[in-house]
């Protein structure tokens, strides 16, 4: 009988104690109201220079329009955030899909990317890059990174990410990369592709690599679930980036593929075996570390931590007790 | 998770309802306790992290739904939905 109400009360201690443990510092502030439309992904980049941070997001209008807003927290010398006024980066009725953003120390700016359609829904989709200040503002105007009428692009709407862009690596250079859904007579085209963008302050596109052959077979299916989920620079000037790839009806592997300075494949190791959600990656000193959600067939989701070297090779795996499907609570 | 090179690191997971964290060291080992960061009875989606330089500060924003119905792919238009942010000293 004491177990049933000493388990909650030693619950209950321990959330008071994590809340009390972290109430001195924070800070809880909206970025944004919009009582009308939906607001979906979300980046914030934060800037190494200032402290500020820039929240962008998209604002889901209907199926078709999508706006991409930024707002700058602004870090005061008190170490607290102010909210400066949210800013429309894109037109109001713009077909946009997805987009992503980082920060360029090199000259204190900021780089949005973003694949549209030319004339909504079903039109051959694009890809544009608008570079930003260190305010949020755009400097000059959107650029073109594909060629005008560009089809099958993977026309991703939300809840996955669909052309992640690297940080600038140490000369500055951005690495972008997006999935090419073939036609049945191009089969052979389908892919995820990476987009090397020279940092000359025209960010010209270079011509589009094909990372995945000869490493990933993509024959089979190359649909929405296959995709570039995240892009990092290494210090070493290459990149790193984690993938997802289809592999029939609601099943998915991902990989970890070591890229070159130019976005060329070098290696790959696989991550997750039977389905993942989105996997999120840094460089952690000399190690790569991973952490996803793998789903099992029994529907239980778990996250896990890979930690591999630079080179590939892996060296711990932990499981974190975090459940989708039970009720989190502190430990 | 985010995670700083020079300091460790931080994950983030949540359920949709509450936001979690717990602190990983620089060889990516985890710190005994998980703290609860937000107890909430609003929805978060579309959870997204950095964090500060040189320091363990750690800025979170996310959507935050009122209305659970519908999404982007049905069609729906109506859905209240506000983006906001927290910020933390992850120790």
């Amino acid at each position: 009988m004491s177990k049933y109400i000493i388990i909650p009360a030693v619950t209950l201690l321990l959330l008071f104690v994590a809340c009390a443990c972290f109430g001195a510092d924070e800070q809880s502030f909206s970025i944004s109201r919009d009582i009308k439309y939906d607001n979906y992904p979300v980046r914030v980049v934060v800037n190494s220079k200032t402290g500020d941070v820039l929240v962008a997001w998209m604002n889901i209008v209907n199926p078709d329009t999508k706006r991409i807003y930024v707002a700058l927290c602004k870090l005061s010398k008190s170490g607290k955030f102010k909210v400066k006024k949210a800013r429309m980066l894109t037109g109001a009725d713009s077909f946009v899909c997805y987009f992503d953003i980082e920060y360029n120390p090199l000259d204190n700016s900021y780089l949005a990317v973003c694949d549209a359609y030319e004339e909504g829904y079903g039109s051959p989709i694009n890809i544009f890059s608008l570079k930003l200040n260190s305010k949020g503002r755009p400097v000059g105007s959107p650029k073109q990174l594909t060629p005008k009428g560009t089809k099958y692009l993977c026309p991703v709407i939300c809840f996955v990410p669909g052309i992640p862009v690297a940080p600038p690596n140490g000369k500055g250079n951005y690495l972008m990369a997006y999935t090419y859904l073939a036609p049945l007579l191009e089969a052979d085209k389908a892919g995820v592709y990476t987009t090397f963008l020279e940092y000359d302050g025209d960010m010209t596109a270079s011509v589009p690599r094909l990372v995945s052959a000869p490493l990933i077979d993509w024959k089979g299916f190359v649909g929405l679930e296959s995709l570039p989920v995240k892009l990092i620079a290494m210090s070493d000037g290459g990149f790193m980036m984690t993938l997802r790839k289809s592999t029939g009806a609601f099943l998915m592997n991902s990989f970890l593929l070591r890229l070159g300075q130019f976005g060329q494949a070098i290696k790959q190791v696989p991550l997750c075996d039977y389905a993942s959600t989105l996997v999120e990656f840094v460089q952690l000193s000399q190690r790569i570390c991973v952490a996803s959600w793998d789903r099992y067939e029994t529907g239980y989701m778990e996250c896990y931590i890979q930690l591999f070297r630079p080179t590939l090779k892996k060296v711990r795996k932990l499981s974190i007790p975090w459940t989708m499907t039970k009720p989190l609570s502190p430990s | 998770m985010k995670l700083n090179d020079d300091a460790g690191g931080y994950q983030l997971a949540s359920d949709g309802q509450f936001l979690v964290g717990r602190y990983i060291n620089k060889k990516g080992k985890l710190g005994p306790n998980t703290e609860m960061l937000f107890d909430h009875l609003c929805l978060l989606y579309r959870m997204d992290a950095d964090c500060l330089p040189e320091s363990n500060r750690v800025f979170v924003a996310w959507v935050e739904k009122r209305d659970t119905s519908g999404g982007p792919r049905m069609g729906k238009t109506t859905s209240v939905s506000e983006v906001k942010g927290f910020v933390f000293d992850a120790k």
